[in-house]
């Protein structure tokens, strides 16, 4: 992109650091008139990591949602019950600790692994409107919300809840603890749903997997069965189209943005759908594991984005380096939301 | 007295061990099954030798494509260099321009001085702009340019003590001055040549920074760079990073082993001077 | 007729490739950094000027600075932990006699090895589940070290790696210097009843002093220099513990919101420091060591 030679089609994420970032200079085409053409413009679940000034600059491809994945032999060998309140998230925890078992895998050498699971936290804490509250200025990162989702982090971090050496570790590791069974849950995306029907990459994990979503929080504000949605990852077009690009970009659009491809994503890579399906397209689903995710979709109040597409490449910067901060024990979560807070202010005032 | 005169060879000896104890440990781990095995005897020798692991490597981590990029990036910059850094030297030592070729050599020589990652960001831009970004090019032009300071030193220093007459007899048998430098001076500079191609040879093999941001198109990568992306995709089966490793760094062993004294001769003699 | 020797067409011809490459990639480099550093180009849209501010951000930023001291870390590690092995292991080297080849070539050889392979193969050694090192620890009984996950322990970690790697290649350097002593030298001070030590001490050193000294030019370059081997084995973390400045400046001018005037600000200030540091050691221990001339 920087290059200055994009291709005509390609990946594109969502959100102010990236696409957004690019429709304000010009370089991304607006799709808008075209999904109005082909009668596809209210077919998506979530736009807005694509729209500026009420135009779309992108097409989210898929979704995702994050919460727990859980290893189902290891529940049942320490007789823990799949927690759908936070006293039992915590005391399934505190069981695998007992056990030796480290209760949630974690790599945070790339700080995006751990922020994943700070982010539902701060949608709990604080509500769903934080996320977008930061760059509007309505929520403070530094607000005793806020500040109490990185306090509970930080108490799992001190408890050792985490795998030992995290920082040390990337997010294939993470993987690594939690199907080589030294882990009991793993925190991360729904996108992973595909691994664990792979033996190679699942090993002895495989088809043995739950999921669930982070259970209410006590005192946590807005409607606790929120759960984290991203529908960031999608293609970008060109601004910089002749007739026969636009008409090429127009065909990729209705071929890729079809419930037939939409179902094979979600068939073939547990990738979740960005678009409406039909509850037949919907029923063709096997995968157990998928159809716990989209059942947990299903009975959401509704999705609340990450904050790595809400906020400033700034203020994200900030949290990623805070976060390690926080993990290593070089900062408490006070200090470290009056940093992001800091940091968020002055995005704020740039723009 | 025999064990004074041990003692000196017994601590080298234990820093010999230690400087080559990496190797052996990678050698061994490639060899063998599963992490396991390299974690209970890291120096044990493989229980059975899993040969397999290279092929296996050589596919996943398609080591061919990196091994080729980096063999043909590395030879052509290498060459390009020494012949150009050849013709420079003979032109400001030999040719009869003295304030230029003073100048000229000035002017290189502050390219000595210089540290590597300085020039890094401007150069991306530079490439950028050129739109060879994520072409050969983008490597070839720099690497080439990079090795230029120091060859253009060492082969001036190698032909100011060629003697004269050669020169004028060559001249009185009518020969011009390219004629000079490509039959008479450039076979008796070989020795030096083959020292600065090899310097930069080893130099672009090895360099990692420029390689890892310039080009992200795999089939164009060179070996470090590939081998960090293997590591990085593949982190938790020791034995094929370490198979990875061995192919990497095996080329350049092999090199050292024919050819060490010149080898040595020119990353020294190389930093000296400069 | 004009001598062949002194045709320009062909010493045009012979030097222009040379300065064409040369110029463009180093010394325009070197031109556009000067000017970038100044502006706050982020490669899309227009840049503005902005003054000394990147040169300000980066000096008021904590972890810049810390990147700062790391170089400098590195630097010390180099010239008061590794110049004095180095000046051992060359002196023992020089003093056998059989086996000098062997001991030559077998700790030069790291040198030669790309440093982004290094840096995996020590990632390797440094695992704390199933690297050898903490093996060796556990049969001491130690406890497992997460050698590059805790702040405390990565930066040693890699200045070992470092000092793994480039050691053999200035004992090679010393070596040579301490043989090219005239060997009538020390028969006159071994005839004055001299001891080994004593020789090496009196003699041996006090001669090499020059090369020691190119020794330790090359170390603060060096020293400024380091970048891959941060890179492929911490990205400069954890928590910025491994930081150097030039990882810092790829990290910020690279990563995802690239911002090209800020990183070459940086490149500048990494000059900056390497010309500063050596002219320093140049004016004050360079020239007494080598004897006032270079």
């Amino acid at each position: 992109m920087a290059a200055g030679n994009p291709p005509k089609i390609f990946d594109l994420f969502g959100g102010a650091g990236d696409a957004l970032k690019y429709a304000k200079a010009g370089r991304l085409l607006d799709v808008t008139p075209i999904i109005e053409e082909l009668g596809i413009a209210d077919k998506f679940l979530n736009l807005s990591q694509f729209t500026l000034d009420g135009k779309v600059y992108g097409l989210p491809i898929g979704g995702s949602t994050e919460g727990f994945f859980y290893s189902i032999p290891l529940f049942e060998q320490y007789n823990i019950k799949v927690p759908t309140t936070w006293e039992e998230l915590e005391a399934a925890a505190e069981t695998l600790k007992q056990n030796g078992i480290t209760p949630f895998a974690m790599g945070s050498k790339g700080a995006w692994v751990p922020l994943m699971m700070v982010n539902t936290l701060i949608g709990r804490y604080a509500g769903p409107e934080a996320i977008d509250g930061f760059p509007a200025g309505t929520h403070a990162w530094n607000s005793p919300e806020v500040t109490a989702a990185f306090a509970k982090y930080e108490e799992w971090v001190n408890k050792g809840y985490f795998t030992k050496g995290e920082l040390g570790l990337e997010y294939a590791d993470m993987l690594n603890q939690f199907v080589t069974g030294k882990a009991g849950m793993m925190f991360d995306g729904s996108w992973r749903s595909s691994v664990f029907k792979d033996p190679e990459q699942a090993g002895e994990l495989t088809g043995k997997v739950g999921f669930f979503p982070m259970p209410p929080v006590p005192g946590g504000k807005g409607d606790q069965t929120f759960v984290n949605g991203n529908y960031s990852n999608g293609y970008g077009f060109s601004a910089d189209l002749n007739e026969r690009e636009l008409a090429a970009v127009k065909a990729f659009i209705k071929n890729m943005y079809s419930e037939e491809m939409q179902l094979r994503g979600l068939l073939e890579d547990g990738v979740l759908p960005s678009m409406k399906l039909s509850d037949d397209a919907i029923g063709k689903v096997e995968d157990p594991l998928v159809k716990q995710i989209m059942e947990t979709m299903r009975q959401t109040g509704g999705a609340f984005s990450h904050f790595d597409s809400t906020v400033s490449s700034d203020v994200y910067k900030e949290s990623e380096a805070q976060i390690q901060k926080l993990i290593a024990g070089q900062a408490t979560a006070a200090q470290v939301t009056e940093a992001l807070q800091k940091v968020q202010q002055e995005a704020n005032a740039k723009s | 007295m025999l064990l004074k005169r041990a003692v000196p060879h017994a601590v080298l000896l234990a820093y010999v061990a230690v400087v080559l104890f990496p190797f052996v440990f990678v050698v061994f781990s490639s060899l063998k099954g599963s992490n396991v095995e390299i974690a209970e005897s890291p120096f044990g020798i493989p229980k059975t030798w899993h040969v397999e692991n290279y092929a296996e490597a050589w596919v996943k981590a398609k080591i061919g494509v990196y091994f080729f990029n980096s063999v043909y990036l590395s030879f052509t910059s290498a060459l390009a260099s020494a012949l150009l850094a050849a013709a420079t030297a003979f032109a400001i030592v030999r040719m009869r321009f003295p304030r230029a070729g003073k100048w000229i050599y000035q002017t290189v020589l502050i390219g000595m001085f210089i540290p590597g990652n300085v020039l890094f960001i401007a150069q991306y831009l530079l490439v950028m702009k050129l739109g060879v970004l994520n072409t050969h090019w983008a490597l070839f032009l720099p690497y080439t340019a990079g090795a230029l300071p120091l060859g253009v030193l060492l082969l001036a220093a190698f032909m100011k003590s060629l003697p004269r007459e050669l020169e004028e007899a060559a001249i009185m048998d009518g020969l011009s001055s390219a004629g000079l430098f490509a039959k008479i001076v450039l076979p008796l500079t070989l020795p030096a040549l083959v020292t600065v191609f090899i310097v930069n040879f080893l130099g672009a093999w090895n360099e990692y920074l420029l390689a890892n941001f310039f080009i992200s198109k795999d089939a164009l990568r060179t070996l470090p760079t590939g081998m960090v992306g293997f590591r990085d995709a593949f982190q938790t089966n020791y034995a094929l990073i370490c198979t990875g490793i061995v192919f990497s760094v095996a080329p350049v062993l092999a090199l050292y082993a024919f050819l060490q004294e010149k080898i040595i001769e020119g990353l020294t003699v190389g930093s000296v001077k400069g | 007729m004009k001598h062949p020797m002194r045709n320009p067409w062909i010493y045009t011809l012979f030097i222009a490739p040379t300065l064409l490459l040369y110029g463009l990639f180093f010394l325009w480099p070197m031109l556009s950094s000067s000017f970038y550093a100044f502006t706050d180009w982020n490669g899309l849209e227009n840049y503005r000027f902005v003054g000394w501010s990147n040169f300000a951000d980066a000096f008021g930023d904590p972890d810049f600075r810390r990147a700062i001291i790391n170089n400098l870390i590195f630097i010390g590690f180099s010239v008061f932990v590794q110049i004095p092995l180095i000046v051992l292991f060359a002196l023992l080297i020089a003093s056998v006699k059989r086996l000098r080849g062997f001991y030559k070539t077998t700790v030069f050889v790291p040198s030669i090895v790309s440093t982004s392979v290094i840096g995996i193969l020590w990632g390797f050694i440094y695992e704390p589940e199933i690297g050898p090192l903490n093996r060796l620890l556990a049969l001491f009984g130690a406890g497992p070290i997460y050698w590059l996950a805790e702040p405390k322990w990565a930066l040693p970690a890699v200045l070992i790696t470092n000092a793994w790697q480039w050691m053999g290649f200035y004992i090679v350097l010393v070596l040579a210097a301490i043989l090219a002593i005239p060997r009538e030298i020390h028969e006159a001070a071994v005839v004055d009843g001299a001891s080994g030590w004593q020789r090496a001490l009196n003699i041996t050193v006090p001669l090499i002093l020059p090369i020691i000294s190119v020794v330790v030019m090359l170390s603060i370059a060096g020293g400024m220099r380091v970048v891959d081997i941060v890179l492929v084995m911490t990205k400069g973390g954890p928590v910025g513990a491994t930081e150097v400045m030039a990882s810092y400046m790829v990290n910020e001018a690279m990563g995802v919101d690239p911002n090209y005037g800020f990183g070459t600000a940086i490149a500048l200030i990494i000059f900056a420091f390497a010309l500063v540091l050596t002219s320093i050691y140049q004016f004050t221990f360079g020239r007494r060591m080598q004897g006032g001339e270079f």
